[in-house]
């Protein structure tokens, strides 16, 4: 179901990430502050950006488990929280690069924004832990949904402290002034944003394409191999939709 | 110094775009083993049944 479509949106994927590796280097102007070491905002900020965001939209997907009783929608929102962790390392790892390039530093404990978002991360490094210790299946989606729902209204609040609390050092990038960014750096911005949405939904749609493919061959397997005192086949070999096939203990 | 500097702002901004690509690529590695797998799970599961259709 998650594989239809995949191809386009993979080519699409690419052909933003072509084009805004050519707006960054040979369009987007050199920092007249900083110099070419601010190329790292157009990666570290949309990276920090759609994690967040991704945060969000597992707590919505969630919800929506709580709501519908649809064991696909946790494994839509485990694969997001997966996915945003992932560009969560991403995010530190590039964003320990430019400090260290522009402030001479690895990491600076007093600035808000580096703090709150390990803070955010580090939250979310609890999340497959607390999942994985639950063995039933159920229990299982249903407490990792509450953990991603609390967690993912953390995130919008984190935010907002963030912005009200006084950063000397970090730059702000989206505000109602703009930013202060020129017109060519900002369209370079947006691009790179949409690039990164774009790559987070190709991967998430992908994982997700491939843990429908296991279910769906681990529910077939279990029709098809002998089991002891029945024949080989003993139901109809047709596969069920991967939220039909209960889990093993996750899942993975 | 002058150059000494871009060369460090070169490098840095080498490490951060490399880094993200080696995280992508990482990614991308393991979902693909995990299609590998299902693809041949998949194989052993079809010569299963066309043996059981033989019997």
């Amino acid at each position: 179901m998650h594989a239809k479509g995949l191809r386009g949106l993979a080519a699409t994927t690419l052909g933003a990430g072509a084009l805004v590796t050519g707006l960054i280097f040979f369009y987007a102007p050199t920092d007249a502050d900083q110099g070419f070491v601010q190329k790292i905002f157009y990666l570290h900020v949309p990276m920090a950006i759609v994690a967040l965001c991704g945060f969000v939209a597992a707590a919505v997907m969630a919800v929506m488990h709580l709501r519908s009783g649809d064991r696909l929608w946790d494994v839509r929102s485990y694969v997001a929280i997966h996915l945003s962790i992932i560009l969560g390392v991403g995010v530190l790892a590039t964003g320990s690069i430019w400090a260290k390039a522009s402030w001479g530093h690895w990491w600076v404990w007093d600035e808000p924004t580096l703090v709150s978002f390990l803070i955010v991360f580090l939250l979310y490094c609890t999340y497959q832990p607390l999942r994985f210790s639950i063995e039933d299946p159920d229990r299982q989606a249903r407490y990792a949904s509450v953990f991603a729902i609390t967690a993912g209204t953390f995130v919008p609040l984190n935010f907002i402290a963030v912005r009200m609390a006084e950063a000397y050092t970090h730059p702000r990038v989206l505000s109602t002034t703009g930013g202060h960014m020129p017109g060519e750096m900002r369209l370079t911005f947006i691009v790179a944003l949409i690039a990164m949405a774009l790559l987070f939904t190709t991967l998430w749609r992908l994982e997700l394409a491939a843990k429908g493919a296991a279910a769906r061959l681990r529910h077939l397997r279990r029709q098809v191999e002998p089991t002891p005192g029945a024949g080989r086949r003993s139901g109809p070999a047709q596969a069920p939709p991967v939220a039909a096939v209960p889990a093993r203990s996750s899942p993975r | 110094m002058g150059t000494q500097v871009l060369a460090s702002a070169e490098l840095h901004v080498a490490a951060a775009y490399l880094l993200f690509v080696a995280l992508v690529g990482v990614y991308l590695a393991i979902i693909r083993l995990r299609f590998t797998r299902a693809t041949n799970q998949a194989e052993v599961l079809t010569r299963l049944v066309r043996e059981d259709d033989e019997r």
